[in-house]
């Protein structure tokens, strides 16, 4: 029987499917009434919160590391914007999910000391890795 | 706009205008993204062969040089590449598809200039013994790399 522990889990690296080190699982979470694990707590590092991944985002328990089936969203939040020519377009202001799936982001710029804001849909995202590019013909003035 | 006031004179055989044309020092100091949209450096210079543009001088962790092609055409304000930089494996980690911590990528083994690579080469920690990974074992390489069979 494949059976593990808390010690197999916490203080193990968690890991998204992009590859990207999220932080050290801190916190296992359980169902009282069904005595089931509902999900872990990730210490994303110093300055950010703490990520809650529920059970149905871990994909596998590895013996070093825990991988996720999905991209925490979150992450996203700061990172720059380009087109897919190399224009820069703003940074990202929020998020737009619903759950764990990604419908947008609105993305903030200043021009002339006037902040505007642009939506990008999540059709229209390219690539997301350090900066985020956007797909040909989105967000060229 | 590319020209202040007044287009220059053109003296050339072969262009009748400069409308489809870049200036060379557009690109420096530019920063340049994977197509994954990660940091590889900022441009240095625009290297030339036979008076053609080649491709441009890269440098961000370690120098490097990238030909026109696995550029996309045209700089506004950054470079962004076709193609995820095989020389940006260098210092990744490596974790098999059990979830080891396999290590960290010292080396990437190629045979040609072309960005592809045929083994990575990854220690445990300093003092361990390297360990050769074909890149057919490799299933995910973004912010580390993920391999697609568990090794021992």
């Amino acid at each position: 029987m494949d059976t593990i522990t808390s010690d197999d889990i916490l203080g193990k690296t968690a890991v998204d499917p992009r590859g990207s080190l999220l932080g050290v699982v801190v916190k296992l979470h359980i169902d009282n009434g069904r005595k089931r694990l509902q999900g872990i707590t990730v210490d994303q590092g110093f300055v950010r919160p703490d990520l809650y991944v529920g059970m149905e985002h871990v994909k596998y328990f590895g013996i070093d590391a825990v991988f996720l089936n999905t991209v925490p969203y979150q992450q996203l939040h700061g990172k720059r914007v380009f087109t897919s020519h190399g224009g820069y377009v703003g940074t990202v202001a929020r998020v737009l999910a619903e759950g764990a799936t990604l419908k947008g982001l609105v993305i903030a710029k200043r021009k002339r000391l006037k902040k505007q804001e642009v939506e990008v849909n999540a059709s229209e995202i390219k690539e997301m890795g350090q900066t985020i590019i956007l797909r040909k013909g989105v967000g060229q003035a | 706009m590319l020209f202040r006031k007044q287009p220059p004179a053109i003296l050339s055989g072969r262009l009748q205008s400069l409308d489809d044309t870049e200036q060379a020092t557009a690109y420096l100091g530019k920063r340049v993204y994977s197509t994954s949209g990660d940091y590889v450096g900022k441009v240095k210079d625009v290297l030339l062969k036979n008076q053609a543009l080649a491709g441009l001088l890269v440098k961000g962790r370690r120098r490097l040089f990238l030909d026109k092609d696995y550029c996309v055409p045209g700089v506004i304000d950054s470079v962004i590449l076709k193609v995820d930089p095989v020389t940006m494996l260098r210092r990744k980690l490596v974790f098999d598809s059990h979830g080891k911590r396999i290590g960290r990528v010292v080396s990437v083994e190629r045979s040609s200039t072309k960005n592809a690579c045929d083994a990575i080469i990854v220690k445990k920690h300093l003092f361990a013994k390297p360990r050769r990974v074909a890149s057919s074992l490799i299933d995910v390489s973004k912010k580390s790399i993920i391999l697609n069979k568990p090794l021992d």
